[in-house]
């Protein structure tokens, strides 16, 4: 059995395209080896921030043969009184075969002759030549590039590559970078080294590459940075802050990783831990320790409860000059700190309201005034929500002055720094100016859910103000006669509306979104008379786009795509009902629950029968009142009576509002074999009679179950 | 080593390499990239090497010297060399030595860091590098200019002058920096800068600078019509810095920047295409 091993040695690649090119690399590798008939035991693809590397182990010298199955001419065209005619020789002579190995197929279109052809398989050492250098250029990144004067684009330049099968060189064409590539079987060591090392073969590989300080198994590379960190916690007691992310990109910026514990100075942790972590995490790719166990206020502005004054630090420099390097590194640390707490400082000196003034000065988008205007457009939005939630729990006060303090941070000096910690450093602030925690708690979360899985803002102030800062930047758009398109959304109006959405769901606010926008475009064509918009071309479109997200809504929350088309069929009446949110979800709950029942299938089945005869009457889909459309006088049979009486009864339990959906389920199951009835045999009648007037009677009893059932769900759709 | 002595050293060593060893541009400008020695020089086929210092002004990073590690004026070195050789990065690191940085002593790494500036209608791909977790020098292959394709491909290399300083004398602030035996950065640096950020922030006429603006770019118009590669893109410098200036006052929306923007952006591309057209008369010349 052989062994190839392949280098792509380059310049310092992107730390997520040299992870994320390996996955691409492999498949790409045995798909083609796979159509060659390359047989191989093991495949080990990996990489460094300065080498690609290729493994295949068990390789087979020769491709398996390919037998190869042709078909001739006609039989009968091929064998004149059982001996081969011209045809069928020179057939045979095409595949290289005797003329009697040939046979006789039947086939659609008649008999035939086939040939069999074995084709020998190829030298994977031709085959790898062929393969590599084309596989090589298909890879596929992020902002390829070209250097020198070469044709050649990738994600840096390529500047040498091995290419060892056994113990020799398998050569190929790669010329199109500058300078061009000579194939070898040198490698390099780590780039302080910077020697050229001659492999001898792909067994040694590895070794060699240890011994001149470079873990070229990325993922033995993780693993030691890993352990190294959860090591040096565990001897500390302290917790380390380091995502799978931070994790990664460690791994794919160091050949050689060592840990080296570095200290920053005491005087710095009256700074938030949330800068800390910024600068250290984002700026540094350093890992902060944080310690355990303690509570944690987002309101805090210092950071002595939470963090430790010692970090890890990742190194890919020679472990000799651990010290030197961990003192650069603090020195580096300090200069970011201190710049922070230089902003930190003089934010400190300035009123939140005097920032507020600043906000004047800061210009929205065009036409819209500065972010001080939009920002009172924010508390009119917020003073709306709360009119409708009429919910006696809430201080207007307190809302008010969460509403009116959002953005004051946006005029801070750390927030111009560092523009993630906009929002949370505002609270802050407040906090420090003795603000009550309510208000503070609510600017701090205000930007939440800033994604789509992020956390909501953990009190009903600061959903207030989320839900009121996102409409604003809604209907301002809007109005200024942007849409967002499938293709672009440069406001991320899709973004805050679902925000908007999730935190309506999760709160279950009796919020009537079209309502609060109705009312809002009147107070916008007030606050801009200049814009010239139509209210209701707004008010539709942002209605339309409403409903468009909250059905993406239910997709997130991986409901089931019948479950979703039942409930949000496409009239218009049912679009109108999920505006209704907590509605919405009430329904949506009921039908999962009662679901569950081992009578829901029976129920299913006849409320789709009854739907689908009832289209033939001429009942309209928003008819829930009996009166002059059934009389009984026309009943024959009792059963028709007694649907009646059950459709009498759901109308007395439906006012036009809310509906308590579970209770509607509980009739429609009770009344299940009343319906079913209809039908029977003998209790039942045709419904489909001859008298027109009897028949129009019953299609429109079958009508109104119809109808009180679509108020649940499009049970048609709904599968059991 | 004093201030002065690592523009000299890198001088010496770039120079010995085979580059050109040009003085400073004389208009404002926010980087070494936007001096025609490197914006004009990075597109064409004809190959190139220069360095040179070159002071830059930002004037959104003016903290009137408060600030220890950031000021509205300061200064890059600048290396353009296209086409971009091989062991370019080897030679960097050589050049670090050469200011008595053993880089066997340090953690020295390249991170992915991609440039692009807008109003040059410019981007390149390349890394900042880390010199133990500082970033003291950015490194791009620049693959378009002017909005024009970069064939041959130059490799553009901008040390942070302050930084490195900051690390060989082993100072905590830009301004305690020594220039030379004497006098320190401050000595020489400090006055101008106060001065600079008041009229930055707060005596610049805004309406004065839309004007300018509007004058400048005129001015460059005419000039590109004139096929007057030089002094147009002098204007169009102008532009660029009065833009900053207003920027500065924060007196800028986001939708009055993308159109500051794209009025500078449209300038650099048609004085880069004009630049090309006329060095295609005279024949390419440094093409040996």
């Amino acid at each position: 059995m052989s062994k190839y091993l392949l280098e792509i040695g380059t310049e310092e690649l992107p730390a997520k395209f040299s992870h994320s090119v390996l996955d691409q690399f492999k498949s790409l590798i045995e798909f083609e080896l796979d159509k060659k008939l390359i047989k191989f035991e093991n495949i080990v693809v990996t990489s460094t921030p300065r080498r690609i590397v290729l493994l295949l182990e068990g390789l087979v010298d020769y491709a398996e043969d390919k037998i190869i199955e042709r078909k001739g001419p006609k039989a009968n065209s091929a064998y004149l009184d059982g001996c081969p005619t011209n045809a069928a020789l020179g057939f045979a002579n095409s595949l290289d075969i005797d003329v009697g190995e040939l046979e006789i197929k039947k086939t659609e279109k008649g008999d035939f002759v086939f040939g069999r052809k074995i084709e020998k398989g190829l030298s994977t050492k031709i085959s790898l030549s062929s393969i590599i250098p084309k596989l090589v250029k298909s890879l596929q990144g992020p902002r390829f590039m070209k250097w020198g004067s070469g044709d050649m684009k990738f994600s840096r330049p390529i500047r040498w590559i091995a290419s060892i099968y056994n113990d020799e060189i398998l050569d190929f064409e790669f010329d199109e970078c500058d300078p061009k590539i000579k194939i070898s079987n040198k490698t390099r060591g780590h780039r302080l080294i910077n020697e050229v090392l001659e492999v001898h073969n792909p067994d040694e590989f590895f070794e060699l590459l240890k011994r001149n300080r470079v873990i070229a198994i990325r993922e033995e590379r993780k693993e030691k940075i890993e352990s190294l960190i959860n090591q040096a916690s565990k001897s500390l007691n302290l917790k380390p802050d380091l995502s799978g992310g931070l994790l990664n990109e460690l791994t794919d910026l160091v050949e050689w990783p060592d840990l080296i514990i570095g200290k920053f100075s005491n005087e710095f942790l009256d700074l938030p831990v949330e800068v800390l972590s910024t600068v250290m995490k984002s700026h540094q790719r350093y890992v902060p320790l944080l310690l355990k166990n303690k509570s944690f206020s987002k309101l805090d502005l210092s950071s002595e409860k939470n963090i430790c004054t010692t970090f890890c630090l990742i190194s890919n420099g020679l472990e000799e000059s651990n010290n030197n390097i961990a003192k650069g590194n603090e020195k580096v640390l300090r200069a970011r700190f201190s710049d922070a707490k230089f902003f930190v400082e003089s934010d400190k000196k300035v009123a939140s309201i005097k920032r507020n003034e600043k906000l004047k000065t800061v210009s929205y988008l065009k036409g819209l005034g500065n972010i001080f205007q939009r920002v009172e457009r924010i508390e009119e939005v917020t003073k709306k929500i709360l009119k409708f939630l009429n919910d006696k729990s809430l201080e207007e006060k307190k809302i008010i002055e969460a509403a009116k303090y959002c953005k004051n941070d946006l005029c801070s000096e750390i927030v111009f720094e560092f523009p993630e910690l906009q929002g949370i450093m505002g609270g802050k602030y407040l906090k420090y100016e003795g603000f009550s925690e309510d208000v503070c708690l609510a600017v701090a979360e205000h930007y939440l859910p800033s994604f789509y899985k992020d956390a909501l803002p953990s009190t009903k102030y600061g959903a207030i103000v989320s839900i009121g800062d996102k409409v604003e930047t809604l209907i301002s758009i809007f109005i200024s006669g942007k849409r967002p398109s499938g293709s672009s959304d440069p406001y991320a109006l899709r973004r805050n509306l679902n925000g908007v959405i999730k935190i309506i769901w999760d709160y279950e606010l009796d919020l009537p979104l079209d309502k609060l926008f109705k009312e809002l475009i009147d107070f916008w064509k007030i606050a801009f008379p200049n814009f010239n918009f139509s209210k209701e071309t707004v008010f539709n479109d942002l209605n339309e786009f409403l409903v468009q997200r909250i059905v993406s809504h239910l997709e997130e929350i991986s409901l089931s795509k019948e479950l979703i088309k039942s409930v949000c069929s496409s009239d218009e009446l049912s679009q109108k009902r999920l505006l209704n949110i907590v509605d919405l979800k009430n329904r949506i709950k009921s039908i999962i629950d009662f679901k569950k029942r081992s009578t829901f299938v029976e129920i299913q089945k006849v409320i789709t029968r009854v739907s689908k005869l009832a289209n033939n009457s001429t009942l309209s889909k928003d008819v829930f009142s009996t009166e002059g459309y059934v009389n009984s006088t026309l009943f024959e049979k009792d059963c028709e009576l007694r649907v009646f009486e059950f459709i009498r009864e759901l109308e007395k339990n439906l006012s036009s509002g809310y509906c308590n959906y579970l209770k509607l389920l509980n009739l429609f199951e009770i009344n299940v074999n009343t319906i079913e009835d209809l039908f029977d045999n003998e209790k039942g009648v045709l419904v489909m009679t001859e008298d027109i007037e009897i028949r129009n009677n019953r299609l429109n009893l079958l009508g109104f179950i119809r109808n009180y059932s679509l108020k649940i769900a499009d049970f048609t759709i709904l599968s059991s | 080593m004093f201030f002065q002595d690592i523009i000299q050293n890198l001088n010496k060593f770039w120079s010995e390499e085979g580059c050109l060893i040009m003085q400073p541009y004389d208009t404002e400008k926010g980087a070494g990239t936007m001096n025609p020695h490197t914006f004009l020089r990075a597109i064409g086929p004809e190959p190139w090497s220069v360095a040179y210092a070159e002071p830059c002004r930002r004037p959104t990073d003016g903290r009137f010297g408060d600030n220890p590690n950031r000021a509205q004026h300061y200064f890059q070195y600048q290396v353009i060399i296209k086409p971009s050789p091989d062991k370019i990065q080897e030679k960097y690191l050589t050049s670090l030595e050469s200011l008595g940085i053993n880089c066997r002593d340090h953690d020295i790494r390249f991170v992915e860091d991609n440039w692009e500036s807008p109003t040059l209608g410019a981007w390149g791909v390349g890394w900042e590098v880390w010199l133990d977790g500082m970033e003291v020098t950015q490194f791009t292959y620049f693959q378009q200019c002017g909005g024009v394709d970069c064939s041959p491909v130059p490799i553009e290399i901008t040390y942070g002058l302050e930084r490195i300083a900051m690390f060989l004398q082993d100072k905590e602030s830009i301004w305690d920096l020594n220039w030379n035996k004497n006098l320190k950065y401050s000595d020489i640096w400090l006055q101008f800068e106060k001065s600079q950020c008041s009229y930055n922030f707060t005596e610049s006429s805004p309406d004065n600078l839309r004007k300018l603006f509007e004058l400048y770019q005129t001015e460059a118009n005419n000039l590109i019509e004139k096929k007057l590669t030089y002094p147009a893109l002098d204007f169009v410098l102008k532009c660029s810095h009065t833009f900053n200036l207003l920027d500065a006052r924060g007196v800028i929306s986001v939708t009055d920047r993308a159109q500051y923007i794209e009025k500078i952006r449209k300038l650099a591309r048609e004085v880069a295409s004009s630049w090309i057209e006329e060095r295609k008369l005279m024949e390419f010349p440094l093409i040996k």
